[in-house]
């Protein structure tokens, strides 16, 4: 290709994108400064901000798709009589308008959020300017693998879940409370940033998967070429998050995994086992403080796999139960406070993420020592389902049975575990149940007032 | 009639296979659980998924007649339209049915050794029967859509159409009128008429033209849903059970003697919280000690006769005295003063052997769930103390917990407390100085 050519590609391009290209540009800018004039939480604002946030990414979506549909029409006849190359008319059709439409929305998104007053708002910008090109790109590529109106309704709706991710990436950094993200371990930048490597990827993915298109088959491609290179587009997106996708259909999450602790203590404020932070603690790891105030004894132990206190013998022992590091089992231990050291007394199977705790889906695991330090109640995430598995483990035989399969743990009331003789009443955790630990079994507590119960 | 299950047969092994990948999905990645009943507890992705291909298979039922022209042809032979439908019925929920029970083979087989003892045959046929309803009931709801429109993306408009009628016919029913008033029947009573409508169009109106069936159908569906549901809330059928029948119980501790229980549950009318009541176990009868909607901060008996409650975001304290035998409750509330900023948040932290307490006003509640509560009977809401109380500190305050008098004068700007022993409080003030209160000193 010539230089001349290239020139009048570039014009042509250039005259049939411009009227799009400056509709994403102009149209925020009139919106940002119409926002102005309302408050930040009116309606009005609300809705402007959807249409200068939402709707021009659904432009985009649009018109990438349409445009890859048109192109891709045409590409037989082009190749074929006009002295062309593909890769160059696939970049200067394809790639060339997704830069402009990034460098627009970032250039408007700088504008907006810096107006706004928001934190980190050029790394905003990035991200803004990063989803209007991960739709562009994903859009071209559906257009051209499948069909057009699918690409737009993809486009459509990948629109809305970013508008939504971006505003809600806002309410945390800016202060609000956010459900996903929400991890101690993690700074407000470390959020961005996590955001700025998945639209990238979401970028690159479908960018990849259309240039090898391009490559290989200037024709109309055959369908398992279209299926192959939209599958190699989802797989670059969606490899690094594989582990999370996995735990995500077996019903887990490991961004829950460094939740914080229940501090276990005494009722008189005496003693106290707590989980303390500090930065240089492995990843899944926790450091506990164990405070003794009335002998004033204070000892800090750290542990390298998730742990969860389960209770006291007298004032020098704390059980404990402990992921163990291949993941496959669950210990108990016993931390013995006099020489700070840890034994192991057994081991429970369990799977991965065993005593995650999901503080912001309201829950806790349940785990109680009895009084006469024999037995341990615990919750154990199930191997078999998203419940708890309720365990019976008796500590001087050193066996352990399931005593409740599978069971939804939800936060119900103030959390309660009663043992007498040989039952235990819990409460708090789910369904009140009782445990009866000579046999190993458990009913759910009721009261039928109609029949039985009376005042 | 084999002609006819033959042919429904072999139209439909596709979906049941499909079925079977969706059922055997759960058990493969390991929520082979849900095919015990206990295991429906959680709801998985899964199961999701095994719904979805039965609601599918339930909008193949007819639309596969419908699309394909077949319904003229059918109806021209010498079949009566009641054989059709037992047809698919049986082809239907035969295939539902069949593959419930393979997958409670493969659980059985596949299961892992620490839940053997409950994959015992009686759990594993309720499985099967709790399987059959949660694929079962989809299937039908498909079905009932199914007999409109071509194809099964004809179904699923015809399903969105009944929901979106249903969403506002709930809501033109709240108006006016208190949350939950419309019940929880109203759904089911709502696809009634779209059944009868189904019934009837599988009757009469598979031969018409789909615009002819689509008026006809709606019509029905519409007139039908709204005179059942007319009928079931003038009947009463549909009104709320009133009182404080429990549904399911949210708290419970027990009296040291394991005879009483200090219970507390959620309403069966409203789901709200019930009052809080003092149930002596052996007969179940029961005394009430607050009113209703409180939400329990703590609670802790001091022995088999005196019991403890602390409301949340409120100034009082509940003390709760009865003779043990005859499970009579007294009441006594003891008000407790309290710094205006933090009036209503307030803790109790007893002493060793509990007779004694110390309340804690005027510390502050972290975000942490976690940290902001404590000193309930089995140690685990513990205050932590030294994160959560202000940088002025806290005001504490000493009560014999029996009695409900004062039993020492109250101290302000504590940074942490703990009991020392029965009689004796430590305190750290703002400085991190200790200072020891013998609740034996006068006031």
């Amino acid at each position: 290709m010539t230089g001349q050519i290239w020139k009048r590609l570039w014009w042509k391009e250039f005259r049939e994108s411009w009227l799009a290209l400056l509709l994403i540009f102009i149209t925020p800018m009139l919106l940002v400064a119409i926002i102005g004039s309302y408050s930040d939480h009116s309606r009005e604002a609300d809705f402007l901000r959807f249409i200068s946030g939402c709707g021009m990414l659904m432009v985009v979506a649009m018109w990438s798709a349409v445009k890859a549909s048109r192109e891709q029409s045409k590409s037989e006849y082009t190749c074929a009589h006009l002295p062309v190359n593909r890769l160059g008319s696939w970049f200067i059709t394809s790639f060339s308008p997704m830069i402009a439409v990034g460098v627009i929305f970032f250039c408007v998104g700088k504008i907006f959020a810096g107006h706004q007053g928001w934190a980190y708002y050029t790394l905003f910008a990035e991200i803004m300017a990063l989803e209007a090109m991960a739709i562009f790109a994903i859009c071209q590529l559906l257009s051209r693998t499948i069909s057009q109106w699918f690409s737009i309704a993809v486009g459509v709706l990948a629109s809305l879940v970013a508008y939504a991710y971006v505003l809600s990436t806002f309410e945390m950094v800016n202060g609000g409370q956010m459900f996903r993200f929400n991890n101690p371990d993690l700074s407000q930048y470390d959020y961005l940033i996590i955001s700025v490597r998945f639209f990238a990827l979401a970028v690159i993915g479908p960018l990849i998967s259309s240039f090898i298109l391009t490559i290989f088959s200037g024709k109309k491609p055959l369908p398992i070429t279209r299926i192959a290179l939209t599958g190699l587009a989802v797989l670059i997106i969606a490899a690094p998050y594989a582990k999370e996708i996995k735990q995500s259909l077996l019903g887990k999450h490991s961004l829950y995994k460094r939740c914080s602790l229940k501090p276990i203590g005494l009722p008189d404020g005496s003693l106290i086992v707590k989980q303390i932070y500090t930065k240089n603690r492995a990843l899944f790891g926790s450091d506990l403080m164990y405070e003794d105030q009335r002998r004033g004894i204070i000892i800090t132990r750290r542990f390298s796999n998730m742990i969860l206190p389960i209770g006291f013998s007298g004032r020098d022992v704390v059980w404990l139960a402990q992921q163990c590091p291949k993941e496959d089992n669950v210990a108990i231990l016993k931390w013995d406070v006099a020489n700070n050291s840890t034994v192991k007394v057994l081991e429970i199977p369990a799977g991965e993420d065993a005593l995650i705790q999901e503080p912001y889906l309201q829950y806790k695991l349940a785990a109680s020592i009895s009084p006469n330090n024999r037995n341990i109640l615990i919750d154990i995430k199930s191997s078999a389902g998203t419940g708890m598995d309720l365990w019976l483990v008796d500590l001087k035989t050193r066996e352990s049975i399931v005593v409740k399969p599978n069971r939804e743990v939800y936060r119900y009331g103030v959390e309660q575990v009663d043992w007498h003789g040989g039952q235990v009443f819990m409460s708090g955790y789910g369904k009140c149940l009782v445990v009866d630990i000579p046999t190993g079994t458990v009913k759910a507590v009721s009261i039928d007032w109609a029949n039985g119960g009376h005042k | 009639m084999k002609s006819l299950i033959w042919k429904e047969f072999r139209e439909k092994r596709i979906w049941g296979l499909a079925l079977l990948a969706s059922v055997v999905g759960p058990i493969i990645f390991g929520k082979s659980y849900t095919f015990c009943p206990s295991g429906l507890d959680t709801i998985t992705p899964w199961l999701s998924l095994m719904m979805i291909v039965s609601l599918l298979f339930g909008f193949s039922a007819y639309s596969s007649e419908i699309s394909g022209g077949a319904a003229g042809f059918l109806y021209s032979r010498r079949i009566s339209w009641k054989k059709v439908m037992l047809a698919k019925i049986i082809v239907g929920l035969g295939t539902i049915v069949l593959v419930s029970i393979l997958a409670a083979v493969i659980y059985y087989l596949t299961c892992p050794d620490i839940y053997a003892r409950f994959a015992t045959l009686d759990r594993l046929a309720i499985g099967i029967v709790y399987s059959t309803c949660i694929l079962g009931l989809p299937y039908l709801i498909g079905a009932i859509c199914s007999v409109v429109l071509p194809g099964i993306f004809g179904g699923i408009i015809v399903m969105l159409g009944l929901t979106a009628g249903l969403s506002l016919y709930v809501y033109l029913l709240s108006i006016g009128n208190p949350p939950n008033a419309t019940g929880d029947s109203i759904p089911f009573i709502w696809f009634a008429g779209p059944l009868i409508a189904a019934i009837l169009t599988a009757r009469f109106g598979l031969t018409l033209s789909t615009r002819t069936r689509t008026i006809r159908y709606g019509v029905i569906a519409l007139v039908m849903s709204l005179c059942l549901s007319y009928l079931s809330i003038a009947s009463g059928l549909d009104r709320k059970i009133s009182g404080d029948n429990a549904r399911e119980i949210c708290f419970l501790s027990l009296s040291p003697d394991g005879k009483n229980a200090i219970v507390q549950w959620e309403k069966n009318e409203d789901y709200s919280l019930s009052g809080v009541y003092l149930v002596r176990l052996s007969d179940k009868s029961r005394i009430r000690v607050s009113g209703n909607q409180i939400n329990i901060a703590q609670c802790y008996w001091l022995d088999s006769s005196h019991c403890v409650l602390q409301q949340v975001q409120t100034p009082s304290i509940t003390l709760i005295s009865f003779d043990a035998d005859k499970g009579r409750a007294l009441k006594i509330s003891v008000k407790v003063k309290s710094v205006k900023t933090s009036a209503f948040t307030q803790a109790i932290l007893p002493s060793p052997s509990r007779r004694i307490a110390a309340i804690i006003s005027n510390f502050t509640k972290r975000n942490d769930s976690f940290t902001n509560r404590y000193g309930s009977d089995s140690g685990i809401n513990i205050l932590d103390a030294k994160n959560s109380m202000q940088d002025s500190g806290a005001k504490l305050q000493f009560f014999d917990l029996i009695s409900g008098k004062r039993v020492h004068q109250s101290v302000n700007g504590a940074r942490d407390i703990w009991w020392q022993s029965n009689t004796e409080v430590t305190y750290l003030d703002k400085s991190n100085k200790r200072h020891t209160i013998n609740m034996m000193d006068s006031k």
